[in-house]
């Protein structure tokens, strides 16, 4: 055992002293390759000796090269610095543009709205103009029609116009013709006055003719009525002289009988006579007889008197007459008185008779023959009295007629001095209506070429109005589109608001009810429960609290979101200092100043305003409390017509490349750990600064603090 | 029934959040008091004692724990109900809200609301909002200690 262990051991000693001299094998090896190296490297030092002195060459003239580099340098240092005035210049042009934008966003909103009402009046304009096109093209239609009637029109008017020049011409001739004729009538007139002068004249001489003619006619109706009453007596007498000779007639025959009575009575009395002389004293018996025949006789006469008489009274105008007859008989009755006396007159007597019998035959056949003449003048003169009343009537008439003609002579007068009155200024008119007719032609053509122009125009706003209608058909179109969209826009932002209303509430019942029976659970049944369970029923509790508050947090931002703006002024200065106030708190214990430069007013939501100074100036505490002294900055600047409000922290600050998360809803840009919160507070900030119709933005830097502003349209 | 009683009548359609809210009212006592209807056609029913609750001899209740959100008839509607209507007007009313929706607490107001509560329904809320009321003998029959 011993041996063998020795053996071992020597085993083990001779393969390490084999090991060793193999080292030395290698070291000696070793350091030949490092002598090589040494004079290797010495070379190499002489080589770098050599270098070196290059390199100083170098060294110098990099020096020089860092000289002029450094001249360089300033010299775009001095860029540099013209680069950083340009680009504050630009920075102050971007704040402008900022501005301008903000302006220009808050002026496309006012557009928004405007355009909304403006929609709605386009899509009412638009059925309008639907409405309208439609009567367009029923009005181009007839626009198309009107102008080929204008075409024709202006083709009539340029015939028309011919025409008119023709007839202009031919009413200068006209004219002319007129002014002749003027003067003719003028001249006429002046023998017309002179006639109607004459003709007045002859008139007054008709007048007084007629009046001369009335007078006789009156006369002649006096004198015809004196005829006529004569004629009538003339009859009267013609009827009595025809009884007074019917009478006479008889009275001739009787007289005749008579006469033959005395003839034999004569011739009794000769023989009475012869027988006288022989019959003496018959005579005397025959006187005595004759007596008594004289007293008979007398009787007789008497009688013949009274017979007379009746004659008499049957002829009252034949008074002469029967005057003449009593005288007869009376002559008879003295001629019988007297026969004694005068035997032999009788005979004469008788002869006297015959020849008066004769006569008064001859009488009373003249008288009949005066009579017919007589009847024949009475007849003439009724007919010339017929002629005269008709003359007369005639005569009437014609002066009737001729007073009627001398008036309406007189009126013809007056009308022709009227017409050639007239005739005179209608040749002035004419002349005045030449000239205007002249330049209405002129005015005419002006019109009828304007009319073509006119026309052409109304083609081509015709067209263009077909355009127009295609583009506010168009148009109306994409507005009927815009506004389905915003209403689907507007009813989507409703769902979306009743979503998570409803949300916010389901979802608080669940989690209430987690909370609840948890809480009953630790109440109630901890002493179950060993340390690992109840520290699992505080996880959950918390869990529960932190739901709670995003949901609340949830509820609140859909709150602002919904709550319909109750615009006042707002003293952003007194509301700004009161908001402060309510943070005293959290400022205890902490090194903190706040420097507020005068605010102006504001207009909007003072609930909702006040909810953003409480979110931004929380903010700016929050993200200040780990510095040792906390310095926050509100201010303003008016811009335009808004007013741009800023608070400025001296914070933890933040990455500008995170700047466009920093408003979203549940966006944290730091740790739960360093700094609580839900990141609910500047998307709420940012919905109701926008919902004012402003804007937010922030500028930044890690660790130097955050500036947050806001802008507020002023109106 | 025990008529002599103040009755809480608890109008909610969820039975757990009633169970939670007679488990606050139950740390002081108060739960042997209430009586649940499960939305506001049943809290007419009750109020008048007809359907589910005709029978109940109860008086009007001391006060009306009425949430907002329900089925058939919800708690504005009930509200202007009860405000309406001479028999029930003067009951207290404390609406119950799951959120303190300012709009819905508004409205209730406006109707006539005495107070408000926001569930879960604790005792603390309860006492306070009954405080609110001014009428807290004519609710709570007896005081714990511990509360005051």
């Amino acid at each position: 055992m011993e041996k063998s262990k020795k053996t071992n051991e020597l085993i083990i000693a001779n393969k390490e002293l084999l090991i060793q001299s193999e080292e030395k094998e290698k070291l000696t090896a070793e350091l030949i390759i490092a002598d090589k190296e040494l004079a290797f490297q010495k070379e190499e030092k002489k080589k770098r000796a050599a270098e070196l002195i290059i390199a100083d060459k170098e060294l110098a003239f990099q020096k020089e090269e860092k000289k002029k580099r450094a001249a360089e340098l300033i010299i775009a240092d001095k860029e540099l610095a013209f680069q950083n005035e340009e680009k504050e210049k630009r920075a102050a042009e971007l704040i402008v543009a900022n501005k301008e934008l903000v302006f220009q966003n808050r002026e496309k909103e006012r557009r928004a709205d405007e355009l909304i009402i403006a929609n709605k009046e386009l899509a009412f304009q638009n059925k309008e103009k639907e409405k309208r096109a439609d009567e367009l093209i029923i009005a181009n239609k007839k626009l198309a029609i009107q102008n080929k009637e204008k075409e024709k029109r202006a083709d009539e008017l340029i015939v028309a116009n011919k025409e008119l020049a023709f007839q202009n011409r031919e009413k200068e001739r006209r004219a002319d013709e007129l002014i002749i004729a003027n003067k003719e009538l003028a001249f006429q007139n002046e023998e017309k006055e002179k006639r109607a002068d004459e003709l007045i004249i002859a008139n007054k001489e008709l007048l007084f003719q007629n009046r001369e003619k009335e007078k006789r006619a009156a006369e002649l109706i006096i004198a015809n009525k004196e005829l006529a009453f004569q004629n009538e007596e003339k009859e009267k007498r013609a009827a009595e002289l025809i009884v007074a000779n019917k009478e006479l007639a008889f009275q001739n025959r009787e007289k005749e009988k008579r006469a033959d009575e005395l003839i034999i009575a004569n011739k009794e009395l000769a023989f009475q006579n012869t027988e006288k002389e022989t019959r003496a004293d018959e005579l005397i018996i025959a006187n005595k007889k004759l007596a008594s025949q004289n007293k008979e006789k007398e009787k007789r006469a008497d009688e013949l008197i009274i017979a007379n008489k009746e004659l008499e009274f049957q002829n009252e105008e034949k008074e002469k007459r029967a005057k003449e007859s009593i005288i007869a008989n009376k002559e008879l009755a003295f001629q019988n008185r007297e026969k004694e006396k005068r035997a032999d007159e009788l005979s004469i007597a008788n002869k006297e008779l015959a020849f008066q019998n004769e006569e008064k035959e001859k009488r009373a056949e003249e008288l009949i023959i005066a009579n017919k003449e007589f009847a024949f003048q009475n007849k003439e003169k009724e007919k010339r009295a017929d002629e005269l009343i008709i003359a007369n009537k005639e005569l009437a008439f014609q002066n009737r007629e001729k007073e009627k003609r001398a008036d309406e002579l007189i009126i013809a007068n007056k009308e022709l001095v009227f017409q050639n009155e007239e005739k005179e200024k209608r040749a002035a008119e004419l002349i005045i209506a030449d000239k205007e007719l002249e330049f209405q032609n002129e005015e005419k053509g002006k019109r009828a070429e304007e009319l073509i122009i006119a026309d052409k125009e109304l083609v081509f706003q015709n067209k263009e109005k077909g355009k127009r209608a295609a583009e506010l058909v168009i148009a109306n179109k994409e507005l009927v589109f815009q506004n389905e969209e915003k209403e689907k826009q507007e009813a989507a932002n409703k769902e979306l608001e009743a979503f998570s209303y409803s949300v916010s509430h389901d979802l608080r019942a669940p989690l209430r009810h987690i909370g609840g029976f948890v809480d009953l659970l630790v109440k109630n049944n901890s002493a179950q429960l060993d340390e690992s369970g109840l520290r699992y029923l505080n996880i959950i509790s918390e869990s529960y609290i932190e739901m709670g508050n995003l949901i609340d947090a949830l509820l609140t931002f859909s709150r602002f979101s919904r709550a319909e703006l109750q615009r006042t002024k707002i003293d952003s200065k007194s509301l700004v200092t009161n908001v402060i106030k309510t943070f005293s708190d959290e400022i205890v214990g902490r090194n903190v100043e706040i420097n507020i430069t005068e605010l102006p007013d504001a207009i909007g939501d003072e609930t909702l305003i006040n909810q953003v100074w409480v979110n931004l100036i929380s903010n700016a505490l929050k993200y200040s409390r780990n510095k040792e002294k906390t310095v926050i900055d509100i201010g303003t600047k008016i811009e335009n017509d808004q007013t741009i409000f800023y608070i400025r922290d001296n914070g933890a600050g933040f990455d500008m490349k995170y700047a466009d998360k920093l408003f979203g809803v549940f966006q944290r840009l730091h740790k739960a750990r360093d700094f609580e919160g839900i990141g609910i507070g500047l998307a709420n900030v940012n919905r109701i600064i926008v919902r004012h119709g402003g804007k937010c933005w922030a500028e930044s830097e890690v660790d130097k603090g955050a500036t947050f502003f806001f802008s507020v349209p002023n109106n | 029934m025990n008529t002599d009683l103040k009755t809480i009548l608890i109008v909610d359609d969820s039975p757990k959040d009633v169970e939670l809210t007679i488990a606050a009212l139950s740390e002081k006592n108060l739960a042997n008091l209430v009586v649940v209807a499960e939305d506001g056609v049943e809290a007419l029913d009750y109020l008048h004692k007809r359907g589910k609750f005709a029978g109940y001899r109860n008086g009007n209740p001391a006060v009306i724990l009425l949430d907002i959100k329900m089925p058939r008839m919800n708690g504005i509607e009930v509200l202007k109900y009860i405000r309406t209507d001479p028999k029930f007007k003067f009951i207290p009313v404390i609406m119950v809200t799951s959120s303190g929706e300012e709009k819905d607490l508004v409205e209730s107001y406006k109707l006539g609301a005495n107070s408000y509560v926001v569930k879960p329904v604790d005792i603390v809320q309860f006492i306070e909002a009954i405080k609110a009321l001014g009428q807290y003998w004519a609710v709570i029959n007896q005081l714990p200690p511990s509360i005051m």
